[in-house]
């Protein structure tokens, strides 16, 4: 199928518009902490920093990737095991 | 006692006993009035103890109402109607009487004032539910169903054994606070810990809802795990240990739905890990605490019962729940996926959506109290939730490589409950004054300040980055067919195996004692045959002189020692 007359949602420059988008929302975001325009509530040591919050999404999103990848490892087995 | 001094529940348990004398459009009307007419009695129920008898030397109370009863029950109430519409193509009548009767018990056990009283209801609703896994009618089902229903009943006989030593105690069968102190307490933590899904006691969960059938998951997957939470809330509100508990519950499941392949049963380790939250905040105890468990249960029915309705539909149209070979739904069921994604928002705690405003709750009162640990836990749980529920999941069913089945939009009563659903969600979500109204204590608790709702933007935010960066790497779970090992392995493969171990030991030890006896025998048989056989010593013919002479030695003996 010509990438024209794909749905939007599956054109290559559709995600990759999308990908822009979500990049910027994301670096505005971070600039809200920079350039304070909210009043902070932190009772936690990470919640003062800069862009707390965006590195805890970040980083625990790839940590929960790649445990899930190495549990898979440990736990999978064929999907006839328990017989049943 | 009078009419209105019975449990709401009661409306459901005893009407469903008319359903299969029902038929067509009259069926459908009737079991919709049922939960609206439960509702309405619960609406105009005040606080106070109703149904109060005299049993021996105890009071049972059929009919407690206070402020934590009844936000539970309201809920209970509403799903059990939006599960009725959800499943009104349903014509199957075992269905119809278990829904509905499981509904019931579950309503009537949230307002249970002793411990018998919860005892009764609580097996009631383990018998009732296991009629939706059983109804599915296949081998793997009724297996399925009866492991099920050994866990949950097992859990009322733990239920019965703590109510007896506590009433033998305290000589009262009062359900309130309760505490681990005494044996009691603990084996009525045990109870409500099998049926909350506690880490290691929670693949009863996982191993029936997908079993169940489309319809039978949305009602297993609204009343169960929230019965056992407003118990907990009830007789465990402060126990330091459930933070730790929930912790572990919250994002342990997390791990399992990233890589399991059904996505019912993926949804299922969502539901578990999102009773995570609600236990941590019965561990925290305080009022902020409770009133965001009571409220995040309240959410937690509607928006989970709602994925569950998506993923009912996709099974009901596509034939399949399994991720490896769904695909592109999102151009045959747009509006499907709009309400996962209303739902899927909601999970995930996104601003305007039912969520955040419950959520967010748990979250503050973990941070007040300085819990750091269970704070960090419930931020990982809530990136790891809206990287499944809002980017995984969506991913694979509906957006994602098209598996090239053709498939149309659920049917109009499905949507029509997802639709509602899905309205109650943004609404809540956009104004929860009205859900903060009926929360058990005064809610002093703004959850649309800057600070919320822009971190919580940069965390769904930067999740959704970090996740997106991963997959152009090509690092990402996807589906997968197999087999995951979770705690059932223990009972289902360790336990057997065991029992078969001990079983053919047993056998070779008999095979051995025989094989002892056989010789033992034969040893016997040889030498009463050497001895007395044909050419035995005994069988020889002896001349009558040879034996008088030895007669004669013998007496000759006896004479010598008589006189000696």
């Amino acid at each position: 199928m010509s990438e024209r007359k794909k749905p939007w949602v599956e054109r290559t420059s559709r995600t990759e518009k999308a990908f822009s988008i979500l990049a910027l929302f994301c670096m505005l975001l971070f600039v809200a902490d920079i350039v304070p325009v909210y009043e902070k509530h932190p009772h936690f040591a990470i919640e003062y920093w800069y862009g707390g919050y965006a590195l805890m999404g970040a980083g625990f999103v790839v940590v929960l990737i790649f445990a899930a990848l190495g549990w898979r490892q440990l736990v999978k087995r064929k999907e006839d095991y328990y017989d049943d | 006692m009078t009419i209105d001094q019975l449990p709401p529940g009661l409306i459901l348990i005893l009407g469903a006993v008319l359903v299969p004398f029902l038929r067509g459009n009259v069926r459908a009307i009737y079991m919709l009035l049922l939960p609206a007419l439960c509702g309405w009695q619960v609406w105009h129920l005040t606080p106070g103890e109703y149904g109060v008898v005299s049993l021996f030397d105890y009071t049972l109370v059929a009919l407690r109402v206070d402020k934590l009863s009844l936000v539970f029950a309201y809920v209970f109430t509403l799903a059990a109607f939006l599960a009725v519409i959800y499943s009104l193509h349903v014509r199957d009548v075992v269905q119809q009487v278990a829904g509905l009767g499981y509904a019931g018990a579950a309503i009537c056990a949230v307002f249970a004032g002793d411990l018998i009283t919860l005892f009764v209801f609580w097996e009631l609703t383990a018998i009732t539910s296991v009629f939706l896994v059983w109804a599915t009618r296949t081998e793997r089902s009724f297996r399925s169903g009866m492991r099920y229903l050994v866990v949950q009943v097992g859990s009322g006989v733990l239920l019965l054994s703590g109510a007896l030593v506590i009433v033998n105690q305290t000589g009262s069968l009062t359900f309130g606070h309760i505490g681990i102190d005494s044996i009691g307490g603990q084996l009525i933590l045990l109870s409500f810990g099998i049926k909350a899904a506690f880490p290691l006691l929670n693949n009863w969960l996982q191993d029936a809802y997908p079993e169940a059938t489309v319809t039978g998951t949305v009602f297993l997957s609204a009343f169960t795990t929230k019965l056992a939470i407003y118990a907990l809330a009830r007789g465990f509100a402060g126990t330091d240990m459930l933070i730790w508990i929930g912790a572990i519950m919250a994002v342990f499941p997390l791990f399992y739905a990233a890589i399991e392949n059904d996505l019912r049963r993926a949804l299922a380790y969502i539901l578990n890990h999102q009773l995570g939250f609600m236990v941590v905040g019965v561990g925290i105890g305080t009022e902020l605490a409770l009133n965001g468990v009571a409220a995040h249960a309240f959410a937690h029915v509607l928006y989970e019962g709602m994925m569950f309705m998506v993923l009912g539909a996709v099974l009901y149209r596509a034939g399949t729940a399994q991720g490896s070979v769904l695909g592109g739904l999102y151009k045959s069921m747009p509006w499907t996926t709009v309400f996962w994604i209303v739902g899927a928002a909601s999970i995930a705690g996104v601003p305007l959506f039912i969520g955040f405003t419950t959520k967010s709750m748990i979250l503050t009162a973990a941070s007040l109290e300085g819990h750091w640990i269970a704070w960090t836990a419930l931020v990982f749980a809530s990136v790891g939730v809206f990287f499944l529920a809002g980017i995984k999941i969506p991913y694979t069913a509906f957006f994602g490589p098209a598996s090239g089945k053709q498939v149309r939009e659920a049917p109009v009563n499905m949507w029509l409950a997802m639709a509602l659903s899905s309205v109650l969600c943004i609404w809540i979500g956009i104004d929860p004054s009205r859900l903060y109204a009926v929360l058990p204590f005064p809610v002093d608790y703004v959850p649309y300040t800057g600070a919320h709702v822009i971190n919580q933007l940069q965390l769904l935010a930067f999740t959704a980055l970090g996740a997106v960066i991963l997959f152009r790497c090509g690092v990402y779970p996807k589906s997968e067919p197999g087999q995951n090992l979770d705690s059932d392995w223990v009972y289902r493969r360790l336990l057997p195996a065991a029992a078969h171990g001990l079983v053919d030991s047993l056998a070779q030890a008999r095979d051995e004692v025989w094989r002892w006896r056989d010789r033992v025998f034969d040893f016997i048989l040889e030498r009463v045959f050497h001895y007395h056989g044909p050419r035995g010593i005994m069988a020889r013919t002896w001349a009558i002189s040879g034996a008088a002479l030895w007669v004669m030695v013998l007496l000759g003996g006896y004479l010598l020692v008589y006189y000696l």
